[in-house]
């Protein structure tokens, strides 16, 4: 009897080591997608079907930004309706978009605010630096041309700033939202 | 010595078969999406193909390069038959914006040379339109690239399990 206990505890200790370095190298992040690479190998050469278990709420629901003009367009489902447009001064509520979420609506408010003060920072930037060039033009210089078109130009580099981090929010919003649409199913 | 063999057998068996199942709920069950799921983010006007929740970047579109989409959404069927769309679209649009802009460039520069003659000033207008033409054309081309982009990501996210 003690025999199989030893021999049960050699086979412990064996698997524990063996398995331990996979188990850290999990935590890190770093394996998930080449196991997941593995897993899709086949389906890359054509053998499993592009179909997914749970995609019926995800191909009405899921939404995804388009662009359109300049514009940005949120579009729900696969072949759905545009629920919101995001352009430089008019944008959806995202947040109503994409409620049910928390980290959707959590990046949506984030989107909301840095979109609005980039774009005021923007259009005040592009007016002051007009003006200025406005006034070098003129040949009506003085020493605050100089100013107006260097603060005009900051601020729109400021405000260019913003609205990249609002776009980079908008789409972190949609990917939790999505995220959140998959694993509720 | 043989039942501490079998022993030993049945609980190394036991134990990977354990682990292993673990693992896979864990890795493709539960966070595959977290792990692999794409996106599209901004960064001084270019765009960030960014995987997973760590938002591991893996390609800069814009200023006339691309990453590999179609590798990088595989094996979605129809996220690689957009990103093919994607490619097209993106490759052509650049080439027309180059083109079209040498020629605006150029038919406008010709147009505003003092003391140039109608034999010139025609075909520089000429010029000037086509490149403005081809502008227009390039960007009705990555405008209808970058929507395939986005729905190639939609679909790749769509096909990764839960």
């Amino acid at each position: 009897m003690s025999r199989i206990v030893i021999g049960l505890s050699l086979a412990c200790a064996f698997c524990t080591l063996s398995a331990s370095p996979s188990l850290s190298q999990s935590q890190k992040g770093e394996p998930a997608p080449a196991k997941s690479a593995q897993v899709s190998t086949p389906s890359a050469a054509g053998i499993a079907p592009s179909v997914a278990p749970d995609g019926d709420a995800y191909d009405s629901r899921a939404l995804r930004i388009e662009s359109h003009w300049g514009r940005m367009t949120i579009v729900r489902g696969a072949d759905g309706p545009v629920v919101g447009t995001a352009g430089v001064f008019r944008t959806a509520d995202v947040a109503q978009i994409v409620a049910g979420s928390p980290r959707a609506e959590e990046e949506a408010r984030l989107f909301k605010a840095s979109h609005r003060s980039g774009a005021v920072a923007s259009a005040l930037g592009a007016l002051t630096f007009g003006v200025g060039l406005i006034a070098t033009t003129n040949t009506s210089n003085n020493a605050a041309t100089p100013i107006l078109m260097i603060g005009g130009l900051g601020s729109i580099l400021w405000g260019a700033r913003r609205l990249d981090s609002a776009y980079s929010s908008l789409s972190r919003a949609v990917w939790w939202y999505n995220r959140d649409l998959k694993s509720r199913d | 010595m043989l039942r501490v063999l079998l022993a030993g057998f049945m609980a190394t068996w036991f134990l990977s078969g354990g682990v292993d199942t673990m693992e896979a709920q864990a890795q493709a069950g539960q966070t595959e999406y977290d792990a692999r799921a794409l996106r599209l983010e901004s960064s001084w006007g270019f765009g960030k193909l960014v995987r997973g929740r760590e938002g591991t970047v893996i390609g800069k579109v814009g200023g006339f390069r691309a990453p590999d989409l179609a590798t990088a959404v595989s094996p979605s069927r129809e996220a690689i038959s957009e990103a093919k769309e994607f490619k097209q679209r993106y490759d052509r649009g650049n080439l027309a914006l180059v083109g079209g802009a040498l020629a605006m460039s150029v038919g406008i520069g010709l147009a505003r040379l003092d003391g140039v003659d109608a034999n010139v000033l025609v075909p520089a207008y000429v010029l000037a339109a086509s490149g403005t033409a081809l502008v227009t054309y390039a960007a009705v081309q990555l405008n209808r690239g970058y929507s395939a982009l986005a729905r190639s990501i939609w679909w790749h996210n769509r096909d990764l399990r839960k």
